[in-house]
C-alpha cells in the first residue's frame, strides 16, 4: 500500500517544493515597491528576434534617463526625491511571455509605471494588461490605427510613436502629390505593420487620385527581390513604397541598384530612419526617403540631444532619427508629470497626463487623449518633429511641408551613383 | 451499480493525493497570491498541452508538432467566437466549438496522415502548423485588409478556473484512455504496429481517434489563453514553439505514466520563467538548452524516470523501473 501511495505522493510533493521554493526565491529578486524609490517595469525584447532595439530603440535611452536621473538624486516626489529602478523583464519575441511579465510588473513587483515593448503587435498584448492592472504604459516602439480605438478604452496607455495614418503616409502623399506623382507600387510585408501602411497609403493616394499600380505583399524570410523588382521596372511607378524590416529593406536596395531600378522616389522603412543605413549605402542613400524623421536642425534642444545620444547607442551607426527624440520626450514629460503630482498615486499622475503641457525635447509636449478624454493618449501633430525625412548629404533631413522642413524634398531622387 | 462492489480502500489510495492537489488548486484564488493566479493559469496550460499531447504520442511513438494548430484554432475559434466588440458567444460555447472544429480537422488531417510514419509524420504535423499560419495570414492581411483581432477580456479568475476544468476533464480522459481497451490498444501500436493489426486492432481508427481527441483538448486551451492574449494574429496563434514546448516537457517530466508530464510541465514552464524574469535573462536561453541536452543525455526517462530509479535503489530494488 505504502508503496503505490509513496508513488503519487514523492513525485507530486518534490514538485510542489520546488515550485514554492523558486517562488520564494523570485519573489525576493523582483522586489516590491516602496515609498523609497519609483519601480519602472518593462518586458522587452532582450533575445529575441528584435533584440536590435535594445540598442537602438527605446531602451538605451530609457537606461540613460534613469542614470541620469539618479545620478541628480532621483525624481521629487512631494518633496522627497526617490531614485529610478527599472525591473526588465525578456519576452524574447513572444506574446505570451509578454502579457505573463507585465502581469508579473503589476502584480508581484508592484511598479508605479510600465515601459512599452518592443514592436506593435506585442504592444496590442501588453496595453489591455496595462490597462486591466491601472498601471500607466508608456509606449515606445510600436503604433498602429487598429490601436486608435482600443485606446478609448484604454485610460492607462500612452502611445508616443508617429505611423502610418498618424501622420507618416497623409504627409508623404501631400509631398509626392505636390510634385505631381502619378502611380505607386507598394511592397509590404505581409504582417500588421507592412498591412496597416498598405491600407493607409492605397487609401491616401485614392483620395489624391494617385494610382496604385501593384500591391505586393511578401513574407518575412524573403530573401531574392529580383522578381518584385523587375515587375516595378516593367510597371514604371513615379514612387516605390517598401513597407517592410531592415532584413527585407536591406537586401531590396542592393537589388533595386543592381537592377538599376531608380524610381522617382523611394519611401523604406522602418530602417532607413537607422543611422546604419548610410553606413551601409553611403552615397547611393542620396534622395532616398524613410518614416520618422527628426535631425539636429530639427531644434537647439534636437541638436543638443543628437549629440548627447549618440554615444549613448555606441555611435552614429545607431541613431535613430524615427523615435529616438520622441522616445526622450516621454521620459522628460513623466519625469515632470510625477513632479507636478507631487505623488505616485497613478489617478493623480494620470489627471496631470490628461490636462497638462510640459515642454519637453519636443517643444510644447501634451496628449490627444482619447475617448472624449477620459481613454488613453496619442501624441498630437503639432508635437511631433516632423513625419518624413530623407536622405540628403549623410543627413535625415525632415522633408515635411510645413514648419519642421529642415530641407527641400528632392524629387525625382538623383540616380544610383556608377558601381 | 452496487456500491458495496466498489473497492473504497482502492479508491481512495489512488485519488486521495491528486483531489487533494485539486482542492488546493481550487483554492488558489483566495489565498491573496494574485500573480499565484496567473503563474499557476501558466503551468495549467502546458500542463494540459503536454498530457494532451503525451495521450497520443507518448503511447504510441508518433511524435506530432501539431500542437501549435490546435492552440492556433482555439485561439482564432475565440477571435472570431468571442471578440471584443460585436456579438460575442459565452466562454464555455466557444470552448466546445473549438474543441469540436480541431476534432473534426485532427480526425480528417489524421486519417490521411496516421498511415505515415516516423519523421514523415512529425514533417507534416509541423507543416500544417505552418500551412494554416500561412493561409490565416494571407486571408487576413491581403484578403480581409485585416489587422489582427482583439479578443474580449476575461478575468484571471475566470481563466484559472476554466483551465482548471480543462485540466480536470484532461487528466480524467488521458487516465480513461489509459485504463481501457484504448489505452492498450495505443500501447500495442506504440511497442509493435504490425503485431496490434494482426492481434485486431483497428489500428488506424484508434489513431485517429485518440489524436482528435487530444487535438480537441489542445484547442481548448487555446481559447482560453487568447481571452489573456487579447490581441491576437496569425503568428501568436501559430507560434511553432507551442508544438516543440509540450514535447520537450515531456521528455523532461518523463512519459511513462500520468504524473511526469504534468511534473516536467510544472518544472519546465517555472525554470522557464525564472530565467526570462531573472538577472540571467540574457542567458537563458543558453541555460535552457543546456539542461534540455543535460536532460536527454543523463534522464532518457525524464524526472520522474530519474526519481523512480532513484527510490528503486534506495530500497534496494536489484533492476530499476523504467517504463510503466
Amino acid at each position: 500500500m505504502w508503496k503505490k501511495v509513496l508513488k503519487v505522493t514523492v513525485p507530486l510533493t518534490l514538485c510542489l517544493v520546488l515550485v514554492l521554493s523558486s517562488f520564494a526565491f523570485t519573489s525576493c529578486g523582483g522586489g516590491g515597491t516602496t515609498a523609497t524609490e519609483i519601480l519602472i517595469g518593462a518586458s522587452r525584447d532582450i533575445t529575441g528576434p528584435q533584440a536590435g532595439f535594445q540598442t537602438y530603440g527605446f531602451a538605451p535611452l530609457y537606461k540613460a534617463w534613469i542614470e541620469e536621473v539618479n545620478a541628480a538624486g532621483g525624481i521629487d516626489v512631494g518633496g522627497k526625491k526617490l531614485p529610478v529602478r527599472l525591473i526588465e523583464y525578456d519576452d524574447a519575441s513572444d506574446t505570451a511571455a509578454c502579457v505573463r511579465n507585465i502581469e508579473k510588473l503589476c502584480t508581484q513587483d508592484h511598479v508605479n509605471f510600465l515601459f512599452g515593448p518592443t514592436g506593435t503587435a506585442m504592444l496590442f498584448a501588453a496595453a489591455p494588461i496595462a490597462n486591466k492592472n491601472k498601471t500607466i504604459l508608456l509606449c515606445g516602439e510600436g503604433g498602429a490605427t487598429t490601436l486608435e480605438p482600443q485606446l478609448a478604452n484604454m485610460p492607462y496607455v500612452f502611445a508616443v510613436l508617429n505611423y502610418s495614418n498618424h501622420y507618416q503616409i497623409p504627409v508623404f502623399c501631400d509631398l509626392i502629390e505636390a510634385k505631381g506623382a502619378k502611380t505607386v507600387y507598394i511592397c509590404f510585408m505581409n504582417d500588421l505593420h507592412g498591412a496597416e501602411y498598405n491600407l493607409t497609403m492605397q487609401s491616401e493616394c485614392g483620395l489624391r487620385g494617385i494610382t496604385v499600380v501593384q500591391a505586393k505583399s511578401i513574407p518575412i524570410n524573403i530573401t531574392d527581390f529580383d522578381p518584385i523588382v523587375n515587375e516595378a521596372k516593367d510597371l514604371n511607378p513615379d514612387v516605390f513604397c517598401m513597407f517592410a524590416y531592415p532584413d527585407q529593406n536591406i537586401p531590396f536596395m542592393f537589388t533595386a541598384m543592381a537592377l538599376n531600378f531608380n524610381p522617382k522616389c523611394l519611401l523604406i522603412g522602418p530602417g532607413c530612419n537607422f543611422g546604419f543605413f548610410p553606413l551601409t549605402f553611403g552615397a547611393a542613400l542620396e534622395g532616398v526617403c524613410g518614416e520618422g524623421a527628426w535631425n539636429a536642425k530639427s531644434s537647439a534642444a534636437a541638436a543638443a540631444f543628437a549629440a548627447k545620444v549618440e554615444p549613448l547607442v555606441g555611435g552614429a551607426g545607431s541613431m535613430d532619427w524615427w523615435g529616438a527624440d520622441v522616445y526622450q520626450a516621454t521620459l522628460e514629460y513623466l519625469k515632470q508629470a510625477i513632479e507636478k503630482a507631487g505623488t505616485l498615486d497613478t489617478e493623480a499622475i494620470l489627471e496631470v497626463y490628461r490636462t497638462t503641457h510640459f515642454v519637453t525635447l519636443l517643444g510644447d509636449t501634451y496628449w490627444d487623449i482619447q475617448g472624449n478624454g477620459v481613454g488613453g493618449g496619442l501624441l498630437p501633430k503639432e508635437c511631433y518633429l516632423g513625419q518624413i525625412g530623407q536622405w540628403q548629404n549623410g543627413v535625415f533631413e525632415v522633408v515635411d511641408n510645413d514648419a519642421n522642413n529642415t530641407a527641400p524634398f528632392i524629387y525625382p531622387k538623383p540616380a544610383w551613383p556608377v558601381q | 451499480m452496487n456500491l458495496s462492489n466498489i473497492n473504497w480502500k482502492q479508491l481512495s489510495k489512488t485519488f486521495a493525493a491528486p483531489l487533494v492537489i485539486l482542492l488546493a488548486l481550487a483554492l488558489m484564488p483566495f489565498y491573496g497570491w494574485e500573480y499565484g493566479v496567473s503563474l499557476f493559469s501558466h503551468f495549467l496550460i502546458y500542463i494540459i498541452l503536454t498530457v494532451s499531447w503525451v495521450m497520443f504520442s507518448g503511447a504510441t511513438g508518433y511524435i506530432s508538432l501539431a500542437t501549435a494548430a490546435f492552440y492556433g484554432i482555439g485561439i482564432y475559434s475565440a477571435a472570431l467566437l468571442h471578440p471584443a466588440t460585436g456579438f460575442s458567444l459565452p466562454l464555455i460555447a466557444v470552448i466546445i466549438v473549438s474543441a469540436a472544429a480541431s476534432f473534426l480537422v485532427a480526425f480528417i488531417v489524421g486519417a490521411i496522415t496516421l498511415r505515415l510514419k516516423g519523421i514523415y509524420f512529425a514533417m507534416f504535423t509541423f507543416g500544417l502548423v505552418l500551412l494554416l499560419f500561412q493561409v490565416i495570414n494571407y486571408v487576413e492581411t491581403s484578403i480581409l485588409g485585416q489587422r489582427g483581432r482583439f479578443v474580449a477580456l476575461e478575468s484571471n479568475e475566470t481563466i484559472y478556473y476554466y483551465l482548471l476544468g480543462i485540466f480536470v476533464v484532461t487528466m480524467i480522459v488521458t487516465f480513461f484512455i489509459k485504463n481501457t481497451k484504448y489505452g492498450l490498444a495505443l500501447r500495442s501500436i506504440g511497442e509493435n504496429e504490425d503485431a496490434a493489426a494482426h492481434s485486431g486492432v483497428n489500428v488506424t481508427m484508434v489513431k485517429v481517434l485518440i489524436f482528435a481527441v487530444s487535438a480537441a483538448l489542445m484547442s481548448t486551451v487555446g481559447v482560453v489563453m487568447a481571452t489573456k492574449t487579447i490581441y491576437v494574429d496569425a503568428s501568436t496563434a501559430f507560434n511553432p514553439m507551442m508544438s516543440f514546448s509540450p514535447a520537450l516537457m515531456a521528455i523532461f517530466g518523463g512519459m511513462a505514466n500520468l504524473y511526469g508530464p504534468a511534473v516536467g510541465a510544472v518544472i519546465f514552464s517555472y525554470v522557464q520563467e525564472i530565467l526570462q524574469t531573472g538577472n540571467l535573462n540574457n542567458y537563458y536561453m543558453l541555460i535552457f538548452g543546456s539542461i534540455l541536452i543535460a536532460t536527454i543525455l543523463y534522464m532518457p526517462q525524464g524526472l520522474m524516470g530519474l526519481i523512480q530509479n532513484l527510490w528503486n535503489r534506495l530500497k534496494g530494488a536489484k533492476r530499476a523501473l523504467t517504463r510503466g
